[in-house]
C-alpha cells in the first residue's frame, strides 16, 4: 500500500513536503499572484467578448460565482494545508491513483493546447509585419516550434524563480499595461459624448435567451477560469505558504475579473459587434479601435505585447503541471525512471523534452495540414472535457480532507466548503454536458457521432494514459530519494 | 511546510539573467521594427469611397455602424488589410474557429455557437474590399451553425 493510501493521523500537521519545497529562491505572493493570473488571463479574448456588449459583465460574473469563486477558495484552503498542488490534494483526499488521474488530466490537456496558443502568436506577428504571412503553414509551423522550445529552455534554465520573473513580465507588459490603456481610450470615447456602440442599459447585461446556443454560451464561459488553480504546485516556494498563497489566490482573482471585463468593454463602447471581423483573428478589432483614435500606431506594440503575454502564460503552463508529474511519478513510482528525472534547478526536463517533441509533431501537422488545422477546434473541446475531471476531482477530495484530516493545519479554512465544492462540482459537470453540444464549427453530421467522437476522445486522452502507466508500473519505479518519498 | 533556503542560488543564475536581456533586449528590437514597418492603411479618396460603400453595405443589413466612418478608412484602407488574406484557406478558417470560443484566454478556450451578425458584418467587407474572395469564404463558412445570442 502506498504511503498516502493510510488514512491520516487526525492530529497531525500536514507533513513537510519536501520533494516539492527546495528553490533555488523565493517568490512574494505578488509574483505568485501575476504567474496565477498570466495563467489565466491576456487580452486574446476582449475582442471575442466585446461583441456582447454590457452582456459580457455577465458571461464572466456568472461563471466567477459559481465556479472561480468555489475553485479560489477550496484551492486557497487546501494550499494552505498541503503542498505539491491538485495531485497531493487528490492523493490525500482519495487516493495516489486518483492523484495520478489529477494531474495527468491537468498535464495531458497542455499537450494539444500549445499549437493553438502558438498559433495565435503566429498570426498576432503577422498582422504587425507581413499578414500574408499569417497564412503560410511553414512560417506558422516555424514560429510555434521556435517559441514552444525557447520556452522548455528558460525554463530548464530558470527554474520556479526564472519562470516567475518572466510571466509576471509578460503579465505587466502584454496585459495590464495595454489592458490600461484600452480602458482610458475607451473612457475618453464616452467623455467626448460619444453614444456606446454597445447599448449599456440594464436590458442588455442579461444575455439573449435563445435556448441551447445561449446555454452553452454561459455554461462554456465558466471555462474562462480553468487554471487558476494550477500555479499551486509552486505554493512551497512562498515563504509563508499559509499565509500567502490564500492573498495570492484573492489578488489573482481581483486581477483576472478586470483584466476580462473592463477591455472587452472598452471594446465594445468604440466598435461595433458587427464590425468585429473575425477571419483576420483580434488584431483586426484592436486596429479598428485604435484607427477610432488616429492612434493606430500602438497597433504593432499591443501585438508585441500579446505575444509577451501569450508566451509568459505558456510558461506557467510548461512549469505547472508538468512538477505535480514529476512529484507524483517520484513518490509512486507511477513513470518509469526516465520520466522522473530533474536538473539542477528541479525542473523535469525528460517529461518536458518528451513532451515537446509530442508537441513539436501535433503542431506540424496544425501548421501544415490544412485538414488538421480546419478540424483542430474539436481537439480543443476534448481537452478542455479532459481539464474539467480535475476539478471533479478537486472538489470531492476538498470535502474528504475535511472529513479525514479535520486537524490538518490549513493557513486560511474556505467559509461553507461543502457548499462551494457542491457548487463548484455541479459546475463542473455542466461544463462536462454542455461540451457535448456540437458548437458552431460543427457544420454538417450526426450529433450521436459528435458525442462519441469526443466521448471517445476524453477517454483516449484524459483515462487511458494514467490506467496504462499504473497497469504496467514497476516496483523498481519507487524513487529511492527520501525528498521524493517524504 | 517547510521553507525554502534562501542563500541557495541556481548555478546558472548569471547565465540565465544573460538570457533575460537577450529575450528583453529581442522584444525590444522587435517593438522597434514593428512600429517602422506598420504602416497602416492608405487613406486616400479611394479609401474613402469603399467605406461608404461599406457602410452604406452595413445600414441596408440592418447592422450598427461606427460612430465614425474614418474607422473603416483607417482600417481597412482600400484593400481590406489582414481580413482580405485568404479568410478561406485552412489556417484562416482555424484563426475564425480560434474567434468563435468562449471568454477564456488560455487553456479553457472552447467553441460556442456565435451570432450570424458577426458573419455577415465579416461578408459585407470582403464584399466591400475583396469580392473575389467572398464567394469561397461563403462556401466554407455557410455551413457554420449560428443563432441569435447577441442582444439587439
Amino acid at each position: 500500500m502506498a504511503s498516502m493510501d493510510v488514512p491520516a493521523d487526525p492530529s497531525a500537521v500536514a507533513k513537510p513536503a519536501r520533494v516539492s519545497v527546495v528553490k533555488p529562491t523565493y517568490i512574494t505572493w505578488v509574483t505568485l499572484a501575476f504567474m496565477t493570473t498570466a495563467s489565466v488571463a491576456s487580452l486574446r479574448s476582449a475582442p471575442t467578448m466585446a461583441v456582447y456588449g454590457l452582456t459580457c459583465v455577465f458571461l464572466y460574473l456568472l461563471p466567477a460565482i459559481i465556479f472561480l469563486l468555489p475553485q479560489s477558495l477550496v484551492a486557497a484552503e487546501l494550499a494552505s494545508g498541503w503542498t505539491g498542488g491538485v495531485f497531493r490534494w487528490v492523493s490525500e483526499g482519495l487516493s495516489p491513483r486518483w492523484g495520478l488521474l489529477a494531474v495527468w488530466c491537468q498535464f495531458a490537456m497542455t499537450i494539444f493546447y500549445y499549437p493553438t496558443l502558438l498559433g495565435f502568436v503566429a498570426s498576432t506577428l503577422a498582422y504587425v509585419f507581413n499578414p500574408d504571412l499569417a497564412d503560410n503553414g511553414v512560417y506558422t509551423g516555424i514560429v510555434i516550434v521556435m517559441v514552444f522550445w525557447l520556452g522548455v529552455f528558460m525554463s530548464a534554465r530558470g527554474g520556479t524563480g526564472g519562470i516567475a520573473k518572466l510571466a509576471s513580465s509578460g503579465l505587466l507588459i502584454g496585459t495590464l499595461i495595454p489592458g490600461a490603456i484600452l480602458v482610458v481610450l475607451g473612457v475618453v470615447y464616452l467623455l467626448q459624448g460619444n453614444q456606446s456602440a454597445a447599448p449599456m442599459t440594464a436590458d442588455h447585461l442579461i444575455p439573449q435567451w435563445t435556448g441551447i446556443a445561449s446555454l452553452v454560451l454561459i455554461v462554456n464561459n465558466f471555462l474562462s477560469y480553468s487554471g487558476m488553480e494550477m500555479n499551486a504546485v509552486h505554493v512551497g516556494s512562498l515563504k509563508n505558504p499559509k499565509k500567502e498563497f490564500p492573498r495570492a489566490m484573492f489578488f489573482a482573482c481581483g486581477l483576472v475579473l478586470l483584466i476580462f471585463i473592463l477591455p472587452a468593454l472598452a471594446i465594445s463602447w468604440v466598435i461595433p459587434a458587427d464590425q468585429l471581423s473575425l477571419t483576420a483573428g483580434v488584431m483586426q478589432a484592436f486596429d479598428a479601435f485604435f484607427a477610432y483614435f488616429n492612434l493606430q500606431k500602438l497597433v504593432p506594440i499591443v501585438a508585441i505585447a500579446l505575444v509577451c503575454a501569450s508566451a509568459g502564460g505558456m510558461l506557467t503552463w510548461l512549469a505547472g503541471p508538468s512538477k505535480g508529474l514529476l512529484l507524483i511519478a517520484r513518490k509512486e513510482g507511477y513513470l518509469p525512471p526516465f520520466f522522473q528525472h530533474q536538473n539542477d534547478n528541479e525542473f523535469p526536463v525528460n517529461i518536458l523534452v518528451v513532451q515537446g517533441a509530442i508537441t513539436t509533431v501535433i503542431a506540424l501537422l496544425y501548421a501544415l495540414v490544412p485538414s488538421v488545422s480546419s478540424a483542430y477546434w474539436i481537439l480543443s473541446v476534448m481537452t478542455t472535457q479532459v481539464y474539467l475531471i480535475v476539478y471533479l476531482l478537486m472538489f470531492v477530495a476538498a470535502v474528504k480532507l475535511r472529513r479525514t484530516q479535520p486537524n490538518v493545519e490549513r493557513g486560511y479554512t474556505a467559509p461553507a466548503l461543502s457548499f462551494l465544492c457542491v457548487v463548484g462540482f455541479i459546475a463542473s459537470a455542466a461544463a462536462i454536458l454542455i461540451g457535448f453540444v456540437p458548437p458552431s464549427q460543427f457544420e454538417n453530421g450526426s450529433d450521436v457521432a459528435y458525442i462519441g467522437l469526443i466521448l471517445a476522445g476524453t477517454v483516449l486522452l484524459g483515462l487511458l494514459p494514467p490506467w496504462l502507466f499504473l497497469k504496467f508500473r514497476k516496483p523498481g519505479w519507487k524513487s529511492n530519494d527520501p525528498e521524493a518519498t517524504s | 511546510m517547510t521553507a525554502p533556503d534562501p542563500s541557495r542560488r541556481s548555478p546558472d543564475s548569471d547565465n540565465i539573467r544573460l538570457w533575460y536581456w537577450i529575450i528583453g533586449s529581442f522584444v525590444v528590437v522587435l517593438a522597434i521594427v514593428g512600429l517602422v514597418t506598420y504602416s497602416g492603411k492608405q487613406e486616400d479618396e479611394e479609401a474613402q469611397q469603399k467605406a461608404a460603400q461599406l457602410t452604406q453595405a452595413f445600414q441596408q443589413a440592418g447592422l450598427t455602424v461606427p460612430v465614425n466612418q474614418d474607422i473603416f478608412v483607417r482600417s481597412f484602407g482600400t484593400d481590406g488589410g489582414a481580413v482580405c488574406d485568404n479568410p478561406a484557406n485552412a489556417l484562416g478558417r482555424a484563426t475564425l474557429h480560434d474567434q468563435m470560443t468562449n471568454g477564456a484566454d488560455f487553456v479553457g478556450r472552447r467553441p460556442v455557437i456565435v451570432d450570424s451578425r458577426i458573419l455577415t458584418g465579416g461578408a459585407l467587407i470582403l464584399q466591400t474590399y475583396c469580392p473575389e474572395e467572398l464567394e469561397e469564404f461563403k462556401e466554407k463558412t455557410g455551413d457554420l451553425k449560428t443563432d441569435d445570442v447577441i442582444k439587439q
